[in-house]
């Protein structure tokens, strides 16, 4: 009896992990051809996508880390069918909440300093996601519409604290930019790649994600959220309050969009920029689809298009095709799973083997 | 307090408001046929590129370049129509995917073409005359309206009143309203609603190719990445406000343009707001906005207004 489950649950994610590549080769292989119509040379993607696996490892660790945990926020919500399309705003709140605190404690803190830091931008997250919460609850407010205009907001609120209430005094030249962290509130970087942007990061992120697996699959919340998504009738039925679910999990998703900001300034930046978010939630976005909003999923692909945003720099760099095609490679592999295309493809394909060519 | 009364105020708001009314005009069609279409973001960042590419290879004609924005939009946003109405794809992530597309797509033809990266400016354009009328000089604040702006504007004012009399009393108005409230109801009346889907989806590409064109060739005369800056978000919440009136959807676009333009009279005059905590605005009366219309949807339903949650079931999660 065991196993045969195991088996089957081999076989599923064989499956999964089989679905991710596929939807990636075809993405890739239909740029190459756009490039080569355009006149670049298709093999620079390879080319690119080759070192990030290889001799720039550590470049897709560093963009892997943010995009997993992106992936995670942008899935939770998602399974109880509600749409937090404002991860990027979030983020940059988590940024300014948790470089205020770090630039706030006493240097006496040292490495133990990281953890009132992550708290404050979790936390900061978290209450800026409750803001569309709130909103859709109390008055019946679109959140898809409230969650992108928020984001907005959120990246001028940057602008401004960078630019005004937080700017160094002493830095002249680079104006909007706060102190610089004390070293010690840096995320320690791993040792295995030298002096690169890889950081320890990485592993939190994948506990992050293994912590939103766990309540997905294990906890009542997890089986709640799945249920109001589902069917949201049937969950009222049983005893569940949809509008306490949206809170709950907008406030989730917004924590971990914090987290997110508080990575970026810890571990890349160590100081508050303006405008340092390249849509990193919106990258989520796909990052989630891909992996089907499972969050064991997520780890996967958020490490895949780690690779890709960090190809495509290499790319950039190497030979002359511009970067902006991952952003290409992206949109195709969101339209392709939210179409469907190939699934329906397949099926179709095997029907009409099932039941001859009568069609 | 004299700035409300500027007439120079007013004409930047009309100049601000009609690309903005343009999207929305697209918005409101697919949303009266049932469709979410958020894509328009994109739609007028692919007009803004075509219209300015077309411009500079035509040698500055700008006739020729909102054409070709209006027709390539359109055949671009069948895209969007394949994934929706062919695929029916949840037309919100359908919509995030065009906009990530159309970023992505624009900012890499810029480089293919023209070269550049981050902004192109139209060296060779020629501009639009504008609309002058001189008895209209003496009348305030139709003079604002309508006098030195271009005849995109004039068109857009006609199209309000257009498009109310092709939502309430022509054939094609109410089938498309019918097939937003019922889609069964509509295929039993005999309407088929793949066509009238794709209708509405190519002509909101169509709307957005002008909007993009007047944004990138009467308004600035270049090109740049994220140029068009969430207008596409902000038509979206006129046409939510507006509800299915066109004259509701414009006058709000006018608000937004007012508060733009606002904004830049408040910063040329330099009472030392942060330029960020200025552009903040547009944004937040769109909030704003959302939650006065949400707030008057509830009241409509209740008869009266309590701070409390709504029950569910009268509202869809996302």
């Amino acid at each position: 009896m065991k196993n045969s489950l195991w088996a089957k649950r081999i076989r599923g994610a064989g499956k999964a992990v089989g679905r991710q590549v596929a939807m990636m080769l075809v993405a890739i292989v239909i740029v190459m051809i756009f490039l080569a119509v355009s006149g670049y040379d298709p093999a620079a993607v390879l080319q690119g996508l080759g070192r990030a696996f290889t001799r720039d490892l550590a470049g897709t660790i560093r963009w892997a880390t943010p995009l997993i945990l992106a992936g995670v926020a942008v899935c939770i919500p998602f399974k109880a069918e509600v749409f937090n399309l404002g991860v990027d705003g979030q983020i940059y709140l988590g940024a300014i909440a948790s470089t205020w605190i770090a630039l706030a404690l006493p240097e006496t803190t040292g490495r133990l300093g990281l953890l009132p830091v992550f708290l404050a931008g979790a936390a900061a997250g978290a209450l800026f996601a409750l803001i569309p919460a709130l909103m859709k609850v109390y008055f019946g407010t679109d959140m898809v519409v409230t969650t992108l205009l928020l984001n907005f907001v959120g990246q001028l609120l940057t602008e401004f604290m960078a630019a005004e209430v937080m700017r160094d005094p002493e830095k002249i030249t680079q104006m909007n930019a706060s102190r610089t962290l004390p070293e010690a509130l840096w995320m320690p970087k791993l040792g295995a790649f030298g002096a690169s942007s890889a950081s320890v990061g990485i592993y939190l992120a994948v506990i992050v994600a293994l912590i939103a697996a766990f309540l997905f699959f294990k906890t009542t919340l997890g089986y709640e959220i799945k249920l109001v998504g589902t069917n949201q009738q049937f969950a009222r039925y049983g005893g569940m309050k949809p509008n306490g679910i949206i809170l709950k999990v907008m406030a989730l998703s917004g924590a971990v969009a914090g987290v997110i900001g508080a990575m970026e300034v810890t571990a890349v930046q160590h100081k508050l920029i303006a405008a340092f978010n390249p849509d990193i939630g919106f990258d989520g976005i796909v990052v989630a689809l891909l992996a089907n909003n499972n969050p064991l999923g997520v780890i996967l692909s958020g490490f895949f298009f780690g690779a890709l945003k960090n190809g495509g720099s290499i790319m950039q760099r190497v030979t002359s095709v511009p970067q902006i095609v991952t952003e290409i490679i992206m949109a195709i592999i969101i339209l392709t799973i939210s179409a469907d295309v190939g699934f329906k493809f397949i099926r179709r394909r095997k029907e009409r083997k099932t039941h001859g060519n009568a069609v | 307090m004299e700035m409300l009364f500027n007439a120079s105020v007013w004409a930047a708001a009309v100049r601000v408001a009609t690309p903005l009314l343009l999207a929305a005009f697209g918005c409101l069609l697919c949303d009266k046929a049932g469709i979410t279409n958020l894509a328009i973001d994109g739609f007028i960042t692919v007009g803004c590129f075509i219209c300015v590419a077309v411009t500079d290879q035509c040698g500055g004609n700008v006739w020729l370049g909102m054409l070709g924005a209006v027709a390539g939009t359109a055949l671009y946003s069948a895209i969007f129509g394949l994934a929706v109405v062919r695929f029916r794809a949840n037309h919100i992530i359908a919509s995030i995917a065009m906009n990530l597309l159309s970023g992505g797509l624009t900012t890499f033809l810029m480089a293919a073409v023209f070269n550049t990266q981050g902004l192109y400016r139209l060296s060779n354009i020629q501009k639009l005359p504008l609309f002058h009328l001189d008895f209209l000089d003496g009348i305030p604040l139709v003079n604002a309206f309508l006098n030195n702006q271009s005849y995109v504007v004039l068109l857009t004012i006609a199209l309000i009143f257009v498009m109310r009399f092709l939502l309430r009393r022509t054939e094609y108005g109410l089938k498309v309203t019918a097939l937003g409230q019922s889609e069964g109801a509509a295929k039993s009346a005999g309407i088929s609603p793949a066509r009238i889907r794709w209708s509405v989806v190519l002509l909101s590409g169509a709307f957005c190719g002008l909007a993009g064109a007047y944004l990138s060739t009467t308004i600035l005369s270049e090109f740049s990445e994220g140029m068009v800056a969430g207008r596409g978000f902000t038509a979206y919440t006129a046409v939510v406000f507006g509800g299915s009136n066109p004259i509701g959807v414009a006058l709000v676009t006018l608000l937004f343009g007012f508060a733009d333009a606002i904004g830049i009279r408040v910063e040329l005059l330099g009472t030392g707001i942060p330029s960020s905590i200025i552009s903040m605005l547009p944004y937040v009366l769109a909030l704003v906005v959302l939650t006065i219309s949400s707030v008057s949807t509830k009241l409509r339903q209740d008869g009266r207004f309590h701070l409390r949650p709504l029950s569910v079931g009268s509202h869809n999660l996302s």
